[in-house]
């Protein structure tokens, strides 16, 4: 059973306990302690089920690697499922759950599928669940996503608090081992703005665990000094508990910052600050995040018990643990014998030193041996026993696994060697060289990512680089500062580099499989990735089916997937697929390293996006009041418009009906701010809006008003609007509420790439003006009450299309006599900030008039009994001014303008397209619905009813009391008075006559007003 | 909005307090024309008292309240007390009255934010939303920064230690009053810039 110890134990408070809860089981720990140190403290060994057969698994390794620990923490809507238990650090009360299991973690019912693992192959969902086909999506998927997988998502949203950050630094050093630590004080000392990032709680990286010295003192002192000279300078930043999680081009990196910090008072009282998301933009990043001890395979690898070497080493000198009480050491260098001196030294026993080179290590063996352990050469561990947890191993020969011996343990303690963590390094492209001797691929220096200038952006430095040894690890953080430093163009700092002492590295055995010759059944539980349960035999099989390249025998197996990125699992896989195919392990490539190095929250990468922040939404100056009086609410691009003011009883279409008839009857005010509003002015002005609109603007006569579409290059309607002669040399166009920003874009690109020589300014004046639409028979008498100086605004001083500038109950504006409601129309804009001024005062003197606010549902009513177009809604990108019976209105004298080459185009002329038309239904009372199609007989080249058109507005017309439809049909204003069939979505057929579009008032009297 | 002043920092465990509040009053007008062109310089020069700010500069006037921004190639943003706003279009429309020019109100179309704290406090308060450089060297007192604070566009200047201005549109005033206070709350100071 695993324990504490009174040996080691620097990074935890002994002195203190801190209670903890793991699967409903209350349990002590220490400040200090991770959550996986705390668990094998409380005798802990079997925290999860694996992911696809559910077996038993235990804490493995003791860092960011960790495949097996994964736990959900917190609870309820708190909760955060897959944390490696390994680096959640324990706070009082932590509350943790075991994942993937049921009912319990000790008696799992999906047990069931370790049996049946044989029938479980790489691909089998592939191979299986082909037939029948609809029965993937509503049976087989759920049933296998509720058998497999990590944990759950919670069910309620995070009620704690996340945000984001972006900062800007020379040099980004990502690990804060020797080498980080080293290169950090290098470039700063240039006069580098540097940013050194640790993912861990804890500064140093594997030096203090190892017992290695620095300048003649432990690793630990120098460390310490390094980090508060490093702290204390202002040109540097230094935070633990933050993973560098990717690197992006240019030098863009995301970290994730833990804070887990509570919050008091205010918006976020009791809520808890977890983590903050980094954007760095880093002119260069020194990768220095160390390396991972490789693991080895053999049969029942996967037990708890088994773990890494280095991570018994961590836990016993960090946290104060043993894991394990008698393992056996399985080793391919030298390592296993310095772990066997350590837990010798911890007054553990260890069961046996099994080192698969068959020469040993010479003077370390003799050493051991001499201290009564059992050492064995040339053989490794050939099968694990004991089912939720190693009892015992039996030890075969390393070639052929002929059985040794059997020997009693309760675990195995691996060194395999080490795999540098090049992530960093290759996620923006940096390639790998393979080392032979020392079995690893590290960063080939000579192609490195390169930044947006050319130059290498990544340096790679210490274990991360392949360099295991300390003295090759601080020369190497050094070498990173001073090349970091050399590409910034800084001067060259004095650095002296310190002298160290630690171990060599030492030779290593090739072997990384035991044995080397294993059988089918064998190959069934030697585990190569332990997160995702990818076995030797699974890679062997996709080896075998033909998925021979890399990135293929990884998608088909999901080896090195997911959350796990290739760390433990990386380098065995590709052995795997290099004894499969026999070809060597460069010969075989590696997979793409993909950022997250670790996994990332969606809270973090949410930040503050998120309930009322997670998207801006605009409001118009009147806004508030609409809402005061119950207005409720329709989403237009980024505005929120009121649809309709709906009074007590009414529904929200019964309130657009009565505001419909208030217009039509008396007088209604519309909130029409959100309407673009450019201002384009200069002497080229008109010419310029004669290439822009398909009529000509230039003509306009000063303060009248002109409808005005535009098109695109290939002749389709992409916005129009009513466009004001202010002035000899400016203009107002208006555009739709959804277009103003990219109008506004459209014609600074045709100025600024090629008409660049005209003399035009344009400016975005929409946020500038609140506008109001005044409509309705009686809308001039409330203009009247109003009071408008300066201003003839009688039908002969301000006729239909005319504008004028005016003093509007004493705000300064201009009145335009446009109308969208077929009634007669004012529409006053005035500054802003005085919207809502303006709007009471015409609430207040409209009241004897009957005046009715009204929303974009009423609006949309009137101007579809109109027959007037919304882009948008009669257009789609598709659609030409001729297709929308406005053909009439295109220059024939302009020699050019944008979309008049498109429109050229024979398809675009031809007489069988879908055109503008009005639509009845024939039984006078059905609702035609909105993107219902029409059919005609015969059927197209898919076998389908061919269509013949569609309808883009459908409403109840309050004024004409029935349904009325706008809609595009082939060939349609030359067939009026003809019926057509509509389809429902419910398979219904809806008889429709096409008519005329413009349903009412078709002279424009009542317009003209 | 209802609230425009609140200060923070009332809690149990005290942070650096910031003073966030949306300033009224402001007269804002668009100039664009030929910045190269000493008819400009002379048109800004009367009517403004500044000369042409160079690239992303904001200069301050010795008229009270009178500021020059650098907004593009050929855009300036000035910015006056709202009673100077007609003497300033009025003297600019004459000046530049031969020139190719546009020159327009634009008071109301934008939302000023006024932050008041610690000047690296303020910094990284706004640097939670600011893609840019906003470290002192990144964004130097005199230097307007066009850019976005979350989804939204926003220009962002200092002229004085501890004093940061930020413009918005009027729309997403809300939002961005909203955003500020968030990022603002006590209790998650990032200890950036001191």
């Amino acid at each position: 059973m695993s324990r504490r110890v009174t040996f080691g134990g620097r990074l935890i408070d002994r002195h203190q306990t801190m209670p903890f809860v793991f699967d409903g089981e209350r349990m002590c720990g220490h400040p200090g302690d991770t959550l996986a140190s705390a668990l094998l403290a409380n005798g802990i060994r079997l925290v999860g089920r694996s992911f696809k057969y559910h077996r038993p698994r235990g804490v493995f390794a003791a860092g960011i690697e960790e495949p097996n620990a994964l736990v959900t923490v917190g609870e309820g809507p708190r909760a955060t499922p897959n944390l490696r238990a390994t680096v959640v650090p324990l706070v009082p009360d932590l509350a943790a759950r075991s994942q993937n299991r049921w009912p319990s973690l000790g008696f799992d019912l999906g047990a069931v599928a370790d049996l049946a693992a044989r029938f479980l192959p790489a691909g089998f969902y592939y191979k299986t669940f082909m037939w029948p086909r609809w029965a993937w999506e509503k049976i087989y998927e759920p049933l296998i996503r509720r058998a497999a997988g990590l944990g759950p998502a919670p069910a309620a949203p995070d009620p704690d608090h996340y945000e984001q950050i972006h900062v800007e630094v020379d040099v980004l050093v990502a690990g804060g081992g020797v080498a980080g630590l080293m290169a950090a004080e290098t470039a700063a000392r240039a006069g580098a703005r540097v940013l050194v990032m640790e993912a861990a709680a804890h500064w140093g990286g594997r030096a203090p665990v190892e017992g290695e010295e620095i300048d003649g003192r432990p690793a630990e002192i120098w460390v310490e000094e390094t980090l508060a000279r490093l702290t204390a300078s202002d040109k540097v930043t230094v935070r633990s508990r933050s993973l560098v999680a990717g690197v992006y081009d240019h030098g863009h990196v995301v970290a994730v910052e833990t804070l887990d910090r509570p919050l008091a008072g205010g918006s976020l009282d009791g809520a808890v600050l977890r983590q903050r998301l980094w954007h760095i933009r880093a002119r260069r990043i020194v990768n220095a995040c160390g390396a991972i001890e490789r693991p080895l395979v053999f049969p029942g690898n996967d037990r708890p018990g088994v773990m890494l070497a280095s991570a018994v080493r961590d836990h016993l000198i960090n946290w104060g643990v043993a894991p394990l009480e008698r393992p056996v050491i399985l080793t391919v260098n030298d390592e296993g014998y310095h772990t066997a001196e350590l837990l010798l030294e911890a007054g553990i026993a260890v069961a046996a030193l099994v080192d698969l080179r068959p020469k040993g290590a010479g003077a370390l063996e003799r050493a051991l041996r001499a201290r009564g352990v059992r050492v064995i050469l040339g053989a490794g561990v050939t099968a694990t026993h004991g089912r939720k947890g190693v009892k015992g191993v039996t030890i075969g020969r390393v070639k052929t696994g002929e059985t040794l011996t059997r020997l009693a343990c309760d675990g195995v303690a691996m060194a395999g060697g080490w795999s540098p963590s090049v992530h960093l390094w290759s996620h923006a492209g940096g390639k790998l060289l393979w080392d032979e001797a020392a079995q690893l691929f590290r960063p080939d220096p000579t192609r490195p990512p390169r930044g947006g200038d050319g130059a290498p952006l990544v340096i790679a430095a210490g274990a991360a680089a392949g360099d295991l040894e300390i003295g090759a690890a601080l020369a190497g953080g050094r070498a990173a500062g001073l090349e970091a430093a050399e590409a910034l163009g800084l001067e060259r700092p004095d650095m002296p580099l310190p002298a160290s002492r630690g171990r060599p590295a030492g030779t290593r055995s090739g072997d990384w499989v035991v044995p080397r010759r294993a059988k089918a059944a064998q190959k069934e539980r030697m585990f190569v990735d332990l997160q995702n349960d990818v076995k030797l035999a699974d890679l062997e099989l996709a080896v075998r089916e033909g998925y021979e390249s890399v990135e293929h025998a990884k998608r088909y197996t999901t080896w090195g997937m997911a959350t796990d990125q290739a760390k433990t699992s990386g380098i065995n896989g590709l052995a795997a697929l290099s004894l499969a195919r026999g070809a060597p392990i460069p010969a075989i490539g590696t997979t793409t390293f993909r950022p997250p190095f670790a996994p990332v929250t969606f809270g973090a990468i949410a930040g503050l996006a998120r309930g009322p922040l997670f998207k801006p939404l605009r409001k118009t100056a009147i806004d508030g009041w609409h809402e005061a009086a119950g207005a409720v609410w329709e989403n237009v691009a980024d505005w929120r418009r009121p649809f309709s003011y709906p009074r007590k009883g009414e529904t929200r279409e019964e309130a657009a009906a009565r505001e419909v008839l208030a217009v039509r009857q008396k007088v209604g005010m519309l909130d029409a701010s959100t309407l673009g509003k450019i201002l384009v002015k200069g002497p080229d002005a008109g010419r310029f809006l004669d290439m822009l609109y398909i009529n000509t603007m230039s003509t306009l006569p000063v303060g009248r008003c002109r409808y005005g579409v535009m098109l695109n290059e290939q002749g389709f309607v992409i916005d129009d609007g009513v466009v004001v002669r202010l002035a000899e040399d400016s203009f107002l166009c208006h555009t739709t509420t959804g277009g103003a920003g990219h109008v506004h874009g459209w014609m600074e690109e045709w100025l600024q790439t090629e008409w660049w020589d005209w003399q035009v300014f344009t400016l975005d004046q929409t946020e500038a003006f609140a506008q109001i639409a005044v409509a309705g028979p009686k809308a001039r008498e409330v203009l009247v009450a109003l009071g408008v100086k300066g201003a003839d605004i009688s039908p002969e001083g301000l006729p239909f299309m005319h504008s004028c500038a005016a003093e509007i109950a004493g705000i300064p504006g201009r009145i335009h006599r446009i109308s969208f409601s077929g009634e007669l129309s004012f529409e006053l804009a005035v500054p802003a900030d005085r919207g809502l001024e303006l709007w009471e005062k015409l609430a207040e003197v409209g009241a004897p008039f009957g005046i009715t606010p009204y929303g974009t549902e009423a609006m949309h009513i009137l101007r579809a009994e109109k027959g007037y177009i919304i882009v948008g809604d009669e257009t789609d990108g598709t659609v030409t001014p001729h297709d929308l019976g406005l053909g009439r209105m295109i220059s024939k004298k302009k020699t050019d303008f944008i979309g008049k080459r498109g429109l050229e185009r024979p398809f675009l002329r031809r007489a069988d397209r879908w055109r503008l038309v009005g639509l009845e239904p024939v039984d006078g009372q059905t609702l035609l619905p909105v993107g219902a199609h029409a059919t005609d007989h015969g059927i197209n080249m898919f076998g389908q009813r061919r269509a013949i058109g569609r309808v883009t507005t459908s409403h109840f017309s309050p004024t004409l009391g029935r349904p009325i439809a706008l809609g595009l049909v082939e060939r349609g204003p030359e067939r009026l008075g003809e019926e057509i069939d509509f389809l429902t979505t419910e398979g219904e057929t809806i008889r429709a006559r096409i008519v005329d579009p413009v349903f009412h008032d078709r002279e424009g009297r009542r317009l003209h007003g | 909005m209802a609230e425009t002043k609140r200060q923070t920092g009332a809690g149990q465990r005290p942070g650096p307090p910031v003073l966030i509040e949306r300033v009224a009053g402001i007269g804002m007008v668009t100039l664009r024309a030929d910045l190269a062109d000493p008819a400009t310089e002379a048109a800004l020069k009367a009517a403004m008292g500044t000369v042409v700010p160079a690239r992303r500069r904001i200069l301050r006037s010795r008229r009270k309240g009178h500021l020059t921004a650098w907004m593009s190639p050929d855009e300036l943003m000035l910015f006056m007390p709202r009673e100077r706003l007609d003497r300033v279009t009025r003297s600019l429309e004459k000046a530049l009255a031969e020139h190719h020019h546009l020159v327009a109100d634009m008071s109301a179309a934008r939302a000023i934010f006024r932050l008041e704290g610690a000047d690296g406090h303020l910094r990284e308060i706004l640097a939670k939303g600011v893609p840019a450089d906003l470290s002192p060297e990144g964004l130097p007192r005199g230097e307007m920064r066009r850019t976005r604070l979350g989804a939204v566009a926003a220009g962002i200047w200092s002229l004085e230690e501890g004093v940061f201005h930020l413009m918005c549109f009027r729309s997403v005033a809300e939002h961005v009053d909203l955003w500020l206070r968030t990022a603002a709350h006590e209790g998650t100071e990032a200890d950036l810039w001191h």
